[in-house]
């Protein structure tokens, strides 16, 4: 929906995950929307040193989330929530609706 | 009367296991998903029943045993049953704030005591302030349209405020106004 002013589509899914969740990382990115790892990685190196992202390494994992001090941030964000109360049900629910609060180990589902 | 476990929905359930282990003097308070079931009349459908009590879980187990549920750490499963159910910490926390006050429902299968539906809306929203879960945020709404008469908005605002998220709780009015 925002790809053309992105740039790519991978992009918007990564900024509209981050919006969504509150940060990201790459492996996740990947297999949800089924893209190649190697352009999930460039995209978010892209954006870490561009300063729009800050990253942090979590156990193995690298989680990226938005930059607290990038200026244009709460138009970008305001642009981004924008997207998402527009994008059609069927992709909010399989892409934007995941769980992300905790459970208990070995609950069942 | 001998209950049918595996035909009883999440409400009688819940309610048969609350007044199961009150009789035997051990309260507990319904919270979490199962209420949302319950105020949202299943347009959210929880499998678990999760209570808090301040008893043990060894003192819960052998009467959860009568009705053939068995420990599996903090679980209790039924085979002929789809729900399970959980024993979480006590107290009865909604963020930060302790509440002490509860909705009492009474049917033929017991006393049930569980969640006001304000709180259960805050408990819900915990969720989204603190993981930013878009499923929690969706589950509040869902109990909001269910409840609105019975819930004051201002309430939710202050406990917001004292949970230093007013932002994510503009998100949810803009969404209930949706």
């Amino acid at each position: 929906m925002i790809e053309n002013i992105l740039g790519n589509q991978t992009l918007e899914k990564i900024l509209l995950s981050i919006e969504r969740y509150g940060n990201c990382y790459a492996c996740d990115i990947d297999k949800t929307f089924d893209l190649s790892l190697y352009s999930v990685q460039a995209q978010l190196k892209k954006m870490e040193i561009t300063s729009v992202l800050v990253s942090k390494l979590y156990g193995k994992v690298r989680l990226y989330e938005f930059n607290p001090r990038y200026p244009m941030l709460k138009e970008l964000r305001a642009l981004l929530r924008k997207t998402i109360e527009v994008l059609p049900k069927e992709e909010i629910e399989r892409y934007y609706m995941k769980r992300t609060r905790p459970r208990l180990q070995n609950k069942p589902l | 009367m001998k209950v049918d476990i595996s035909k009883l929905s999440i409400k009688d359930l819940a309610h048969y296991i609350c007044d199961l282990l009150t009789k035997n003097k051990i309260d507990v308070v319904l919270v979490g998903g199962a209420c949302v079931s319950i105020y949202s009349k299943n347009k959210y459908m929880s499998y678990d029943l999760d209570f808090v009590t301040s008893k043990t879980l060894n003192e819960i187990e052998p009467v959860l045993k009568t009705i053939g549920f068995t420990r599996l750490g903090r679980i209790f499963k039924n085979e002929k049953c789809d729900y399970v159910i959980d024993f979480v910490a006590y107290p009865v926390m909604i963020g930060q704030e302790q509440t002490k006050e509860f909705e009492i429902i009474k049917t033929k299968h017991g006393q049930l005591n569980l969640l006001r539906p304000v709180d259960s809306i805050k408990d819900r929203l915990a969720g989204y302030f603190y993981w930013n879960d878009p499923q929690s945020l969706e589950q509040a709404i869902m109990i909001f349209k269910a409840q609105k008469n019975k819930i004051d908005l201002e309430e939710i605002e202050t406990w917001a405020k004292q949970e230093n998220n007013i932002e994510k709780f503009n998100i949810f009015v803009k969404e209930i106004n949706k």
